[in-house]
């Protein structure tokens, strides 16, 4: 699944380790969320949504 | 301009290294224990005794470095979950560690031969006992505390290594009782069988996590 989960952290000037951080996740988990190799959980995905303030599906994409 | 830290390579992870350092540490001190025992029994050292004593010191102080300089890269820089988690991987190394020491001392305490890896040699009653009570009380609770402190992701990649294991285990365990009730190979041996379980296992797991 594409996600704009790199732009968005970029943002922030976050590296993948803040994000990790403000998810409470590990640094793994986040490469893997952005490079497509996992899909969050949608407890995940609301997690990233409540950050970012922003719906979901304006994070993910599952067409592309 | 997006801020991307370069990834770590999968055989410099602090985990993995910390691992590696620590298995290489207990079996070092296995290997130590072995020979010198084996010298004072003999009151003489053969030369390859001595080259596996001096290979063993030095691989000892080796990894003794690595986890010193591994161990504090672990918990920097990640969040309360993921300290958790990474606490109980480093309690269950202690752990394997120490059961490993207990059965090589408990072993050249009471004069029997010191355990070879996964050596079928008979051990004390009460050696056994201690030893299985550590696996069955203490290993338990720590097992479920990761499990619960462990990410998503780790969690995913902790059941694709199972489920590997598993059909490993489905495989190797009936293909060997079968090749030996028709006489091609020696009779089954479970802890063999279990060590190339719990390395298909680890393997899948450390590539799905670190890969």
């Amino acid at each position: 699944m594409n996600n704009k989960l790199k732009v968005l952290r970029a943002m922030r000037d976050w590296s993948q380790a803040d994000l990790a951080m403000h998810l409470d996740v590990s640094r793994q988990a986040v490469n893997a969320i952005e490079t497509g190799k996992h899909d969050p959980s949608l407890p995940l995905a609301f997690r990233i949504s409540r950050l970012f303030e922003m719906p979901i599906e304006e994070i993910f994409d599952d067409q592309g | 301009m997006i801020k991307d830290e370069p990834a770590i390579p999968l055989w410099r992870h602090p985990v993995l290294v910390a691992a590696v350092a620590g298995t290489l540490l207990l079996f070092s001190l296995g290997l130590i224990a072995g020979v010198v025992a084996s010298s004072i029994e003999r009151e003489a050292m053969k030369p390859l005794g001595a080259a596996f004593l001096v290979g063993a010191l030095v691989v000892v102080v080796a990894s003794t470095w690595l986890l010193k300089r591994s161990i504090p890269a672990i918990f920097t820089q990640v969040s309360p979950r993921v300290g958790r988690a990474r606490k109980m991987l480093v309690w269950s190394m202690v752990i394997g560690a120490l059961l490993g020491m207990f059965l090589v001392l408990g072993s050249l305490a009471v004069g029997t031969e010191p355990p070879e890896v996964f050596s079928n040699a008979p051990i004390p009653q009460w050696l056994a006992i201690v030893a299985i009570a550590i696996i069955l009380v203490v290993v338990p609770p720590i097992t479920w505390a990761w499990h619960r402190s462990i990410d998503e992701h780790e969690s995913e990649a902790y059941r694709d290594g199972t489920l590997a294991g598993i059909y490993v285990f489905s495989a190797v365990a009936p293909g060997w009782w079968l090749a030996w009730r028709g006489g091609m190979l020696p009779e089954p041996d479970v802890m063999i069988v279990f060590l190339i379980v719990y390395v298909v296992w680890g393997l899948v797991w450390i590539i799905r996590r670190y890969g």
